[in-house]
């Protein structure tokens, strides 16, 4: 009797389990740098006049700082670069380039727009796994101590951003 | 209009399915006595669903072999420079076209089993009603979820591909073999069913129950097996078993159908373990479902993932909720009946084949809740974790061990009980053959790791004694000088256990003791490894049905002579531009050389060549498989007549 | 839902066949090199369908790749490595999940199983 009702708690548990998997998306991944603080990481000198960035220099900036993680050759980093843009017109944003050939990197920005405040160029991809990077276009939202609080994976489309402008808006009016 | 045609019948199917278990439910409750009762034949509708189906199902092949783009599931599927054979097994290379082969090979079973002549009336047509409402499931889901003769406005004019992995001829057997065996275990479940609500006797339930497990055991077997072969040479790395969900989905139904063939021996000889073969008929059944669902929902990320849609997850969830609660709460409420049967000395042959059940079973146990615990952390702690190949290894490996040792000693054993000594005395011939053998294998493999080393002895003990029980009987009947009479029993078992002796020693020998060569390789260069020189003759572009292909060419030569001419291809195909690599392989007992061909870098390719030690083995172990479960399911056959 | 679907399939490589590892990655060092593949056959492909980093093709699994082993000729050792990345990606990165509170009963499993159909299986004897 006993034995038939351990039998009996594992199947309701993996029913209740199936349907609440069969909610979920497989594919979402989140991050495991979440409330950390800036992960240690070295990006090379891009050059025409754009700035490179590191660790410190997002520890300097007391504000909500994004992080976005991109490159030419990502089409749907194409995709994002518009809602990117809105996002620079308040935020301070840094892009980490991946693995990108400089002048694509240049005619990309030329046509588009540079909406960032700096861009440090990560040619072996190596920055990007300190960052706990798996696809680009990745983007990380860091709070004013600099700790990474949220990370979107995909681009960013326009259904996207009002949620990241509120996540935005809860981490600017924290201490 | 043929795709029309084809809904129609299938609809029909569904019909007639919900008819022959609707009706005597109703007869049931309106006239409870039996009275006044319409009789219908059970058998001449089974036959009914099976036609209707087919011609459903030919309906859909037709539409394939036509190319007719206006339907959702060929334009998405197939294509028209296709050739003939993938647009007729590209039916099946995709959801909709493959459950409805299922179904299809379901209402064959219900077809073949109402041709299955025995005199238990009563439990043959409660079995056929059974089986009806497991049809009318599976075609309702057909109709309502994944309904295969969809059109689509405005037609195409030409289809994507079938996906260029599926384009082999591995592909085009292996979903209809597993299917067989997959489905087989629907009719075990039905007579399972219709037992418990009979009075019969268990003796006679176990005889027709005997031949159905054995059918589905050996296809399921082989179905396996062709698809790991398939793995081994499409997938271009040389591996055999990923431990990828789909994969464990389709283990689970074996592992549970071996442990119910045992327990059906035990059953059939001793009157014993009846409760546990009742239980592993319906459990078999369940876990083949709940492969279906792991498979087919989406919940799990796969290699092999099917294009998903929610909806039909819940809709086999809920099928797999019912299926499996109403085979637990008739477990529940009728086994009692048979528990003091189960009364059996562990030191005996029924003993031992007990103690190799709950060892299957563990294994069972911990695949499936190695499959599903991922989806378990993430809906209960949030947590994203992993369950892989590493995981599986480091839990089975220690549990096969203890279970080639039962295999090796359970055949010696005694029925009802046995004592120690004795086994031992029976055990002395083939520990001294052994012996020798482990030294041998000791200096072959000594700078190998310790787990191959212990796998394969292991597996060459239970090779000799499997043999050794086929020579002593040999010798037995070359003494009597009478008819020769061998018991097919006891071929069929060494056989099979023969099979997975081997099996075990080429999968140890592939997995641990591979060698590798990858390289920039010129042409011209040769590259030795293991006894052979492969020599790169070069790369030529062939231009094929529906793919562009760089076709290289190596000579392989064993001691300066030509042995054989490896084509390996890397394809990319028209539509999709998919990029394919089409691995050579020269297969001998020792190993097969196996190569693959990469990226061409200015003149240099990129060549990766492989040893791997004994993987023929694997394949020929699971022929030996399939066939001392074929020579069982005859044995089985003819016993009933 | 239907740029959707094209976005993911520019973001998740899907799975091919195409062998990955390329020989210039290769280690010199045999040693380090057959180390280098222990921990990469324990790494999963983050955005593969059920692959490990060996297996794969898709641009991380290469980084990775390439980092496993810069790191193995800086000295590092297996777990070391092993925990950098685990630190990085968390759980879902490891094909053998780490003992933790939620993996308990995975990992003790095998025994719960087997105890327990033991015990369902052979008990009887006692009241008999």
């Amino acid at each position: 009797m006993r034995l038939y009702l351990v039998g009996l708690i594992f199947c309701v548990i993996t029913i209740l389990t199936f349907i609440i998997g069969l909610q979920k998306d497989p594919k979402k991944i989140p991050s495991n740098l979440i409330n950390t603080s800036v992960p240690d990481f070295k990006l090379d000198h891009i050059g025409n006049g754009i700035e490179n960035f590191n660790r410190t220099d997002l520890l300097e900036i007391d504000d909500v700082k994004i992080v976005n993680v991109f490159a030419s050759w990502c089409p749907p980093c194409k995709i994002e670069h518009s809602q990117i843009s809105k996002l620079s017109e308040k935020h301070f944003i840094f892009g980490i380039n991946q693995k990108d050939k400089k002048n694509d990197l240049l005619n990309w920005l030329n046509k588009l727009g540079n909406p960032y405040q700096a861009i440090g160029s990560d040619t072996k991809g190596r920055a990007s796994i300190n960052w706990g990077v798996y696809g680009i276009p990745e983007t990380f939202i860091l709070d004013k101590h600099s700790k990474i609080r949220y990370k979107h994976v995909g681009p960013i489309m326009q259904r996207d951003l009002e949620e990241i402008k509120s996540i935005i808006r809860v981490l600017e009016n924290e201490d | 209009m043929i795709a029309e045609y084809g809904l129609i019948f299938l609809i029909l199917s569904m019909l007639l399915s919900a008819f022959q278990f609707l009706l005597p439910l109703y007869q049931s409750l309106v006239y409870p006595n039996g009275a006044k009762k319409i009789t219908i034949s059970v058998e001449r509708n089974s036959e009914l669903i099976f036609y209707t189906t087919l011609v459903s199902y030919c309906c859909l092949v037709y539409c394939f072999v036509v190319s007719d783009f206006s339907l959702q599931i060929t334009s998405q599927n197939s294509n028209s420079q296709l050739p003939l054979l993938y647009k007729i097994t590209g039916v099946w290379g995709n959801h909709e076209g493959s459950i409805l082969l299922w179904l299809l090979v379901m209402t064959f079973f219900g077809f073949l089993f109402s041709k299955h002549n025995f005199k238990n009336s009563f439990l043959k047509t409660n079995t056929l009603i059974v089986h009806a409402l497991l049809c009318f499931l599976i075609s309702s889901f057909i109709f309502f979820t994944s309904n295969p003769f969809e059109r689509i406005f405005p037609p195409s004019i030409e289809g994507k591909d079938l996906n260029p992995l599926l384009q082999d001829p591995g592909l085009a057997i292996h979903p209809p073999i597993l299917y067989i065996g997959y489905v087989g275990c629907s009719v075990v479940y039905s007579l399972a069913i219709a037992f418990l609500f009979s009075k019969d006797s268990s003796k006679e339930f176990i005889k027709i129950l005997k031949p159905w497990v054995f059918l589905s055991w050996s296809f399921l077997t082989l179905g396996i097996g062709l698809g790991s072969w398939w793995a081994y040479y499409e997938l271009g790395w040389g591996g055999f078993w990923f431990w990828d969900p789909v994969e464990n989905a389709s283990l689970l139904p074996w592992l549970t159908s071996t442990a119910l063939l045992h327990t059906i021996i035990v059953s059939e000889r001793k009157k014993k373990l009846l409760s546990w073969s009742i239980s592993l008929s319906i459990i078999t059944f369940c876990l083949s479902l709940l492969g279906t669902f792991l498979v087919r929902s989406g919940v799990l990320t796969s290699v092999h993932a099917f294009a998903n849609d929610p909806s039909r997850g819940v809709y086999i969830l809920c099928l797999l909720v019912f299926i499996s609660g109403a085979g637990g709460i008739l477990l529940y409420k009728n086994l009692h009946k048979y528990s003091d049967q189960n009364n059996v000395h562990l030191l005996s042959r029924e003993g031992a084949i007990s103690l190799n059940n709950i060892f299957m079973l563990t294994i069972t146990g911990t695949v499936l809740l190695g499959t599903i615990y991922p989806l378990f952390t993430d809906a209960f702690f949030e947590k994203k974790i992993s369950v892989g190949a590493p995981f599986f290894n480091a839990t089975i490996s220690p549990l096969v061990i203890p279970m080639v040792l039962g295999m090796i000693l359970g055949p010696l054993m005694k029925w009802g009980r046995d004592d120690l000594k004795q086994i031992f005395f029976r055990l002395r011939p083939v520990i001294f053959i052994n012996f020798l053998l482990m030294l041998l294998v000791w200096y072959f493999t000594y700078r190998g790791p310790v787990v191959a080393v212990i796998f394969i002895a292991l597996a060459i003990w239970l090779a000799t004694s499997s043999l050794f029980e086929i020579y002593q009987l040999v010798l037995i009947n070359l003494k009597k000088k009478k008819s020769f009479n061998i018991p097919l029993k006891t071929v069929s078992q060494a056989l099979a256990h023969f099979g997975i002796a081997i099996l075990i020693i080429g999968a140890t020998g592939t997995s641990i003791l591979k060698k590798e060569n990858i390289q920039f390789q010129e042409v011209g260069e040769v590259i030795s490894t293991s006894g052979y020189e492969v020599k790169f003759m070069g790369v030529s572009k062939e231009i094929g049905t529906n793919y562009k292909s760089d076709f290289a060419k190596f000579e392989l030569y064993k001691n300066g002579v030509l042995v054989s001419v490896l084509n390996p291809e890397k394809r990319i195909y028209n539509f999709g531009k998919q990029v394919t690599t089409e691995a050579a392989i020269f297969s001998t007992l020792l190993g097969d050389i196996y190569i693959s061909i990469g990226d061409n870098n200015s003149g240099l390719w990129t060549t990766r060549i492989w040893f791997n030690p004994y993987t023929i083995w694997i394949w020929l172990g699971v022929l030996f498989m399939f066939i001392g479960g074929l020579i069982s399911l005859k044995r089985s056959f003819k016993e009933l007549k | 839902m239907k740029i959707n679907q094209i976005l993911i399939l520019f973001l998740f490589f899907n799975f091919t066949n195409v062998m990955s590892i390329e020989p210039d990655e290769i280690l010199e060092d045999v040693q380090l090199e057959q180390r280098a593949r222990e921990i990469s056959s324990v790494l999963r492909c983050m955005v593969c369908q059920n692959e490990n980093i060996d297996n794969s093709n898709a641009g991380i699994a290469k980084d990775l790749r390439i980092l496993i082993r810069e790191e193995l000729i800086a000295g590092k050792t297996n777990s070391q490595i092993i925990n950098f990345v685990h630190n990085k990606y968390g759980d879902y990165v490891l094909f053998k999940p780490p003992l933790k509170f939620y993996t308990f009963f995975l990992w003790i499993s095998p025994f719960v199983i087997f105890f327990f159909l033991f015990l369902l299986f052979f008990r009887k004897k006692k009241i008999d």
